[in-house]
């Protein structure tokens, strides 16, 4: 179903949502644009460019106690664009039989027209397909909005509020063009690492090792166990966020450490996203959403990386350039 | 984790220094694992550690954890005294195979402690021992003091006949071989085709013995390896114990060689 609202009853559906959920949106805090719970409509940025750290923050918050949720209502997530949608359905598959990630059941996932940015490619991995919300929200003309209804849960939220007209039959705009051929040879090419030793040096002498890569994917989810210990002798088990280019990572028995080099750790973060993760997941880690890319100190480029080691990634990503 | 908490307390009930900071604790309870399986063992405020249980699988009553104090969290477990409880989580992973053993000579290959999640395949050996042709078992540790289970060994001598143990330091009254491992690989005779290899040991006794083990042309695809690596979840989320596009903790720790070398060093 599709629903003109304006921008009146766009903050009224905003305002319902956070009646009923624990709502987060993205919203300028400091200059910058951040998912964060919205306790006001008037920070709210939702047609913006993607938030500096994506949902896990919220659902898999680092250093938080393993089994305990800091509330009992569901979450909806506001604002999302539809890459981390397609990352967010991709993460909850990972830890689908854990108890790790709490509070996932019945998340409102409210998705928004995105402006694309140089940095993304999204459509290189498909994930530009406008699926898996409840609502999207689509900017029009003026103070003009559309909300496309995909659930029942989306369509009942919406008849709380007092629309202008619905349509049966309409599909929000497509964002960038739309292609379904996926036909990758990274797999393989990742996967071959000794016949591309060169490749990834090169690459490793230009990265700093920091991890602020891993820290902004929305599809980093590696983890460790870390004992808050507090003065009283109490002490609690906390999920804290890892990254593969931490020292002590792949640390086995006395300090013996198996990816010692950069090289070994920057190979592994590709292998883990396009090989290891495809394997688990059926999906790759990448929904191109550009983040890693924005926060590299180093000014790496994933999309440069990728299209040197695919042909078609890199015919899909300048011809995507030449279209918009 | 399965459940609000994962963890079983199991009680002490025997402590015994079997080599230098090497204990051999057991435990009063069912883990109901299989040969091969891990367990996760957690030391409240300090951490958690990976171990095989190195018992019989079929002694549902008691088993045993072998541990050797090598870092934060083991130094802390063998301060453990019986009548304590130890946190266990577990049994994870797969195990040795079963079904590739039946009518073929079996190797056990275990170097130092490796022996750990071999003894329990031993005792399985031992139980069906009619379905497999001979059964071979080499081990190599540092010196004869560093033999755990040594008992064991003059036990499965006498049920197996073929026992070779190599030391890499002898002392006084070791009659056994002083070399490494490889070398008394070198001296195995064996239908190459009729063969499975069962391994577990330092990551680097690998490469040496699979070597020799091919000169005797016995395929990669007949060699099984546990892998040791640092678990943190041991259920397939953190992934800290990778190799390659496995992971220990749920495809493993035995792999079949064929299938994990070409993952190894990626």
């Amino acid at each position: 179903m599709k629903y003109d609202i304006n921008k009146h009853q766009l903050g009224k559906l905003v305002g319902t949502i956070t009646g009923k959920y624990q709502t987060f949106a993205p919203q300028e805090i400091g200059g910058k644009v951040v998912l964060a719970e919205v306790k006001t409509l008037s920070n709210l940025r939702l047609f913006s460019r993607p938030t500096v750290l994506p949902f896990k923050k919220i659902l898999f918050p680092d250093r938080v106690e393993f089994g305990k949720a800091d509330g009992t209502k569901s979450i909806a997530l506001v604002g999302l664009h539809v890459c981390d949608v397609h990352a967010l359905h991709i993460f909850l598959r990972q830890f689908v039989d854990s108890k790790l990630v709490l509070r996932r059941d019945n998340i409102l996932i409210v998705a928004s027209e995105c402006e694309p940015d140089i940095n993304c490619f999204c459509e290189v991995f498909g994930a530009n397909r406008l699926d898996g919300f409840d609502i999207y929200l689509q900017k029009e003309e003026g103070d003009k909005y559309s909300a496309y209804t995909n659930s029942q849960t989306g369509e009942d939220i919406l008849d709380e509020i007092d629309i202008i007209s619905a349509e049966e039959q309409s599909n929000p705009r497509p964002i960038k063009h739309d292609d379904d051929d996926f036909e990758y040879s990274l797999e393989d090419t990742i996967s071959r690492r000794a016949d591309f030793e060169d490749f990834w040096q090169r690459i490793a002498n230009n990265c700093f090792g920091c991890g602020a890569c891993t820290a902004v994917c929305p599809l980093c989810f590696c983890f460790r166990q870390e004992y808050k210990n507090n003065i009283d002798g109490s002490s609690k088990i906390c999920l804290k966020w890892d990254s593969c280019f931490a020292k002590g990572f792949s640390e086995i028995q006395n300090r013996n450490d198996l990816r010692p080099e950069n090289v070994d750790r920057i190979y592994n973060w590709y292998h883990h996203k396009f090989v290891r993760g495809k394997r688990e997941l059926g999906r790759f880690l990448c929904v191109g959403c550009g983040r890693c890319i924005v926060a590299c100190p180093a000014n790496l480029n994933i999309k440069n990386i990728l299209s040197a080691l695919d042909e078609k990634i890199e015919r899909r990503i300048n011809g995507g350039n030449k279209n918009s | 984790m399965k459940s609000k908490d994962p963890f079983e307390k199991f009680k002490i009930v025997k402590k015994k220094e079997v080599a230098p900071d090497t204990f051999l604790f057991t435990l009063e309870g069912n883990l109901n694992f299989e040969p091969g399986q891990f367990v996760q063992v957690m030391v409240p405020k300090i951490g958690e550690a990976t171990f095989a249980p190195c018992s019989s699988p079929y002694n549902k009553k008691k088993f045993e954890l072998c541990i050797r104090a090598v870092g934060n969290t083991t130094n802390q477990l063998v301060e453990y005294l019986p009548g304590e409880e130890m946190l266990v989580r577990g049994p994870y992973g797969k195990g040795w195979p079963e079904g590739a053993l039946i009518g073929q000579n079996i190797v056990i290959i275990a170097g130092g402690m490796g022996i750990v999640p071999l003894r329990p395949m031993i005792e399985k050996l031992i139980k069906y021992q009619k379905e497999y042709k001979n059964i071979y078992i080499l081990a190599g540790c540092k010196t004869p003091e560093h033999l755990l289970f040594s008992k064991d060994f003059k036990q499965w001598k006498k049920k197996f006949g073929y026992v070779k143990i190599a030391v890499e330091k002898g002392a006084s009254g070791w009659d056994g071989e002083v070399c490494m491992i490889p070398k008394i690989i070198e001296k195995l005779k064996i239908d190459a085709n009729k063969t499975k290899i069962l391994m577990c040991g330092p990551e680097v006794m690998f490469g040496y013995c699979n070597e020799k083990l091919s000169e005797k042309k016995i395929a990669d695809k007949n060699i099984y390896i546990s892998f040791e690596r640092r678990m943190e979840c041991g259920i397939g989320l953190c992934q800290h114990c990778n190799i390659g596009k496995y992971l220990v903790c749920k495809d493993g720790p035995v792999f079949r060689w064929d299938i994990i070398k070409p993952e190894l060093n990626k």
